[in-house]
Order: structure tokens, then sequence, then C-alpha cells
């Protein structure tokens, strides 16, 4: 079979009571721990958002990350990426997305040593984890939340590495205004190996997928929060008598913008049921989920500055930053096309299977 | 959140198969083949084969000339149906018409015509366009004019998929001209056969239309279709239905044409892998170039993606990517996509190319559905 909408599914995407119990207590969460003023004035900076850690850390948000036989809550891929399109709505400094991927991998190693240790001190809030994906080229490493965490997940050629930050390390200055670390070379005297061989490359895979599933999620969060400026925006400026949301012009590069990203939100709640429940039967689709998005969310951003005019390129606008934060996220990996080469095996392959 | 197989409940297992296996038999490559020369989207025998069934309206009951299928039937069967490349216009067109004939024909007409349209011994058009009105459906220029117990139309209407064949045409006129928009209209169903009918063939990049030309065509008044001057309400849901506004469980309903835009670019996106994986003169596959395999990848995405919305959202992303998926395949599969013969392996391609233009027009332009969705949104009514 070429593609899967041939395929006899359901084709349901609605939240269930309980998801949608959990985005509106997130959204409630990060509605009141901040404000967009902090991150326009740049007030934030690259700190961790400390008192909201420490109550996402109470509500359970990273307990739900990890299986319930290691101490979680055991929610599933789409709870968590639930909880990461309302932080990327919010954009809140919190190494939320990291975080739970980080705990995700430590929970798959046996319940040992080191492993074992970090989960627990994750999950009680004494330690708090970050992960780098791997870089295309190799190299020195893009620490996605590296100012904000104690300690780091990273590939270490055919091996998971555990390495606590080093504390004079000076974040980057992004564009994106993401809290990062570019160009982050672990200490050797630093790092301990978590894990090497067939499993660890296994666990790996599942980070890279997992994480971009998440950052694909807080694209679409990050990019529905420039489009709810924008809207409010367009309904209330005014040209020639009328709401500048009333002209086709503006209406609809705005409605393209908000179809765009329903399919980018479903497509990646799909990826994340199908992790969940099916979790071989289409591992490209975080793939796909992430690429979609990192096309989709900075196209919308970019429109919804745009409706703003010259307010949609001050940096003291909100919508400017949802803009920059979706950038950064879409390049996080690296160029987002370069998954088009696995995608494209897992359609040939596809092919080859129904001869 | 729910997207579990439904072939592991065996009775769905056999219904696919019973699916399958009609489609097999009866949709042939003799009859795509007529079809096709055509062009206008229906084949009396294939129809009434499926009304036989009671496929037509699968989601209506047994006694009443369906075949009481539940929404996961449906979509499974309108799925096939699509992927074999059967044609469907004239039974989307009869799901979409008939509950309003339920609903509003006159004694007189309703039990034989929509019995027959659920049997597939009817076929019914939709006139709703006019030359001068394009998406703008109650611009209605067409006149009724009531002359003792029946109704003298005059004027024309563009794009009547299907008026040479269909016996009858699902016709909206003005009745009362002076009254405010959306007022003063009536619903006709106009027999095809009567006097002062002239069909000319519209022959478009995918397919062949109708321009019908009406002129002094007499109509008995018990083939009026609800009220006089309230053919906005009767067309309503017929409307609906085709701006895929009719929710289905879990959002999707069978009726929402968005399925077959997305399913036909994949169909297209087969058919370009077939070319990628042959061998040119020089002994090179496509599929090992680096850039075709990528830009395949592409299109799947787009196509996946797309397949995600429903509704007035699923018109627009589902068009839009079919115009652009469609034009993409193209690009790679070169001239041998736009051979206009079907026997050619790859020609497919631009058939469908051709096809996904008509998805941008289908019911309306996309532009009507953003319309629709900018007020959903709040942005109150655009303007041009």
């Amino acid at each position: 079979m070429l593609h899967d909408v041939f395929e006899f599914r359901r084709d349901d995407y609605a939240l269930s009571d309980d998801q949608a119990a959990l985005q509106a207590s997130c959204e409630a969460l990060f509605r009141r721990s901040g404000s967009p003023t902090e991150e326009i004035t740049g007030r934030a900076g690259q700190r961790l958002n400390e008192s909201l850690w420490k109550e996402a850390l109470q509500t359970g948000l990273i307990h739900m990350a990890v299986p319930e036989h290691r101490g979680g809550d055991g929610a599933g891929l789409v709870e968590l990426s639930i909880a990461a399109e309302a932080l990327g709505y919010y954009g809140r400094r919190i190494p939320l997305l990291e975080s739970m991927i980080a705990v995700r991998a430590l929970a798959r190693l046996p319940d040992a040593g080191l492993a074992r240790d970090s989960l627990r001190a994750a999950l009680d809030g004494t330690e708090l984890l970050t992960c780098a994906p791997t870089q295309p080229a190799g190299g020195p490493l893009v620490v996605p939340s590296g100012p904000m965490a104690t300690a780091l997940l990273w590939w270490r050629g055919d091996q998971i590495a555990y390495a606590r930050m080093q504390t004079h390390a000076e974040p980057t200055a992004m564009l994106s205004g993401l809290p990062i670390f570019f160009d982050y070379r672990p200490r050797e005297q630093n790092t301990v190996v978590l894990g090497d061989g067939a499993e660890a490359q296994q666990i790996w895979t599942l980070v890279g997928r997992e994480l971009k599933l998440l950052v694909a999620a807080a694209m679409v969060g990050a990019a529905r929060r420039a489009l709810d400026l924008a809207i409010e925006f367009a309904s209330v400026r005014r040209t020639r008598g009328v709401t500048i949301g009333s002209l086709q012009g503006i209406a609809h590069p705005i409605v393209d913008a908000e179809v765009a990203l329903t399919t980018a939100r479903n497509i990646y709640r799909k990826a994340a049921w199908y992790g969940d429940n099916e979790p071989s039967a289409r591992p490209d689709l975080p793939l796909r989920a992430f690429l979609h998005a990192a096309t989709v969310a900075p196209k919308v951003a970019q429109v919804a500055a745009h409706v703003h005019g010259g307010a949609g390129v001050a940096l003291e606008s909100e919508v400017v930053h949802c803009l920059l934060r979706v950038r950064g996220w879409s390049v996080l990996f690296g160029d987002p096309r370069q998954d088009l080469a696995a995608i494209s095996d897992h359609l040939v392959g596809l092919r080859k299977e129904g001869d | 959140m729910d997207f579990s197989r439904l072939d592991g409940d065996p009775e769905v297992a056999a219904f696919i198969n019973e699916v399958q296996g009609f489609l097999h038999a009866n949709v042939t490559s003799d009859l795509r083949a007529r079809v096709r020369a055509d062009g206008g989207g229906l084949d009396p025998a294939f129809q009434r084969a499926l009304g036989e069934r009671g496929w037509i309206v699968p989601d209506w009951p047994v006694e009443e000339g369906g075949a009481g299928l539940d929404v996961d039937r449906q979509l499974i069967l309108d799925s096939e149906l699509i992927r074999a490349d059967a044609p469907v216009m004239q039974v989307q067109s009869a799901r979409m018409i008939l509950p309003a004939l339920q609903e509003f024909a006159s004694d007189e007409i309703r039990d034989p015509i929509v019995a027959g349209t659920a049997a597939g011994d009817i076929a019914i058009s939709q006139g709703y366009t006019e030359p001068d009105g394009g998406s703008d459906i109650a611009a209605v220029r067409t006149t009724a004019t009531l002359d003792g117990d029946q109704w003298i139309i005059n004027g024309a209407k563009m794009y009547t998929t299907g008026a040479h064949l269909c016996p009858y045409s699902f016709l909206i006129a003005a009745t009362d001209p002076d009254a405010p928009r959306r007022q003063g209209l009536t619903m006709f169903l106009v027999p095809m056969d009567a006097r002062g009918v002239d069909v000319r063939p519209l022959y478009t990049v995918g397919e062949r239309t109708n321009s019908v030309y009406y002129d002094d065509v007499a109509v008995p008044d018990r083939y009026r279709v609800g009220p006089v001057n309230e053919g906005w309400r009767v067309l309503s849901a017929p409307l609906a239905a085709e701006h895929g506004l009719v929710a289905g469980a879990a959002g999707r309903s069978p009726q929402d044409l968005s399925i077959m835009h997305t399913r036909r670019l994949a169909l297209s996106l087969e058919v370009a892998m077939r070319w990628a994986e042959r061998p040119s003169a020089s002994g090179n596959r496509p599929i090992d170039n680096p850039a075709v395999r990528e830009r395949l990848a592409m299109v799947s995405v787009a196509v996946e993606a797309a397949s995600t919305a429903f509704g007035l959202r699923g018109r627009v992303a589902s068009a839009q990517t079919f115009v652009d998926g469609a034009s993409a395949l193209v690009d790679l599969v070169g001239p041998a996509s736009l051979v206009d013969d079907p026997n050619q392996p790859f020609a497919d391609v631009g058939r469908w190319y051709g096809l996904s233009h008509l998805a941008t027009v289908y019911g309306g332009t996309v532009e009507v559905f953003k319309n629709l969705l900018a007020r959903e949104l709040g942005l109150g009514s655009p303007r041009s």
C-alpha cells in the first residue's frame, strides 16, 4: 500500500474529556505564570521561570512522561504533546519538552545506577534535565534549554551519555530568544555513559522522534498564538471605515494560515496517537509531523506578523517573538527538510511491502 | 482521538471484501474508458448496480432504498469508490439532493423520484450556477413564472455536470425578482426532456460539464420542490453538504468532498511512484535520485496533512493541496504525464492534474469557503 489515506482506519482527532481537561489546566498554568511583557523586554532572559517549573513539577507535568512502573503517571505522547502545544502558545521559560523526553529516555534504560538516580532526581525536582538532538554533521552540540538545565543527555557516537552541565557556560544569544547552548562541548570528566549498543541506539532514535513530535506541537502552539494576535488585531484595526479583517486581502491569508495550522496540529496528534498505540506502524509520522509543522508554522507566524503591519516587525510586539520562537524551533535539528530522505525511504519501503 | 484499524472486525473485513469484489467486477477498464470519453461522471449501468446494493444512499434504511451502513462503512465504501476511480459524480449529487426531495418534494412526485434515484434508475444534475453569478448561487436571473398550473422557466445555467445524461435537474429560479436577496427563489425538479431545454457541452480540463439554456420551458407545478419563494431554505441542506458543512461521526462526514481530492492526489502519487521506479533508456531509475525521492516525499506529506482536515477547512486544504501536489508531480514525470491517451502508463498524472483545477471551484470557489471561515474566525464579512 502506497499511502495510508486508503487504509481502513478511524479518523478521529478530537481530544477525550481527560485530554481536554489536561489542555485546559496546562493553558491555565502557563497563562498565569508570566506575561508577554517579560518576553518582549527580555527580562525573562535565558533564566528558568523557577516558580512555574516548581508548579509544573507539582502538577505532574514531568511525572506524566514516565511510565508508572518507573514512578511516573504513565501518560502517552498525546498528553505530552498537548502540554507542549500549550507551552509553545505561551512561550514560557521552562525546559518542559526536553525534560519530558529525557526522563522518558532514562525510564527506558535499565533501572539501576545513574539512570535510576537521575530519573528520581528529575522527578523530585533536584535535577533539571535536557537532551541534545543529534546534529546531522556531528560536532559540538546544540543544547535546547541548556542554560536552565543541570544535566544533559546526548548521543556520543554509539552511546547514550549523561553529563552535568558546566555552570559557567555562557548561553548564546539567539535571535529566536530560545534559551540555548550553541556549540556546547560536555567535559569528559563530567560524562557518564548510560547505555550503548543496539538497545541504546533504539532508545536514542525514540528520543529524536519524540522530541521532534513535541517541538512540532510547540511550533503549532506558538504559531497559533501569533495567529490569535493577528485575528484580534485585524478585528479592531480599521481602514476606510471597516476593520481590516473584513478585507479579503487580509482575511484570506489569515484563513489559509488557520487551515494550514489545523493540518499541522492534526498530523502531530495523529503521530502522537500512533506512538502511543501502534509505535511500529508509522515510524515516519513524527518526522512528517515535524516537517509539516516546520514548514507551516513559520509561514503562519509570518502572515500573522505581516497583518500587524509595521508593528509586526517591532521587537516590542509579541507577535514577532512568536515568529522568532517558531523559527528557532524549526531549525533546532538542522535543516527541517533533512528528514525527507527518511520519509521517502519509508514510502519506497511501503511499496515494496505491497508488491 | 482514535485511528485504530477498522478491518480487525471480521464483519467490517467482510464488508471490505464485498466492496472490493463489487468494484473489481463492475469498474472495468471498458467502463472507465466509456466514462472518460463522455466526461459526464455517470455510467447508468454502474449507477444501477450501486443502487441495487443500496450504496447510492448507503446510510438510509434498507426499506427506503439504502443499505443501513454506519459511518465507518460509508467511509470505506466511498474511499474504495475513489480508489477504483469509479464514476461517482452523480452518486454525490444524489446524496446531496435526495434529503431535500424527501422533505420538500410534492406528494405526486416524491416517492417515485426518490425511490428511483436511490435505486440508480434516475440521476439528477444540479442547476445552480449561472453565467453572471459564478459562485454566488443567490444571484439568480433564471426566472420561473406561474402560468395556470405550470411554471414557465427562462434563463441559463452553467456547469450543470451530467445534464446530458440525467433525466432531471434540481434547479433554482427566481419567482419574485423584486424580492430581497435569497428571498423570492424557488426550487424545481425540471424534466430535461421538456421542450425548450437546450443542453450544450462545456469541456473543461478534466471533464465534460454543460451549459443549459431554458427557453419558455413549461414545468408542471408538481415539480416544484418546497414552498414558493422559499427555495433558499430548500437548497440550504444540499449546499451545506456540498460545502462540507455536514458533520459526521468524529467530525468526518462521508459526504465530505475533500476526501475525494486528497485521495485522487494519492492516486496520482502512486502513478508517479511507478514512473520513478521504471528504468530510463540509460538504465537509471528516477527513484534512485535523492532529489526525486524527496519531492515525492514532499507530496506524500502534503497529502497526509491535507487529509487530516474536515469540512470547510478540508475543502480549502484539499483543493489547494491537490492543485499544488498534482502540479509538482507533472513537473517530476514531465511530458509523459501530459500525453492525452489513457493507455499511456503515466497519463493519469496529467489527468489528475487537470481535474485538480476543478477541485478549487467545485460547489463554489475556495474563496467562498474562505469567506465562510473568515466569518467563523470572527473577521466579519470579507469585502472584495
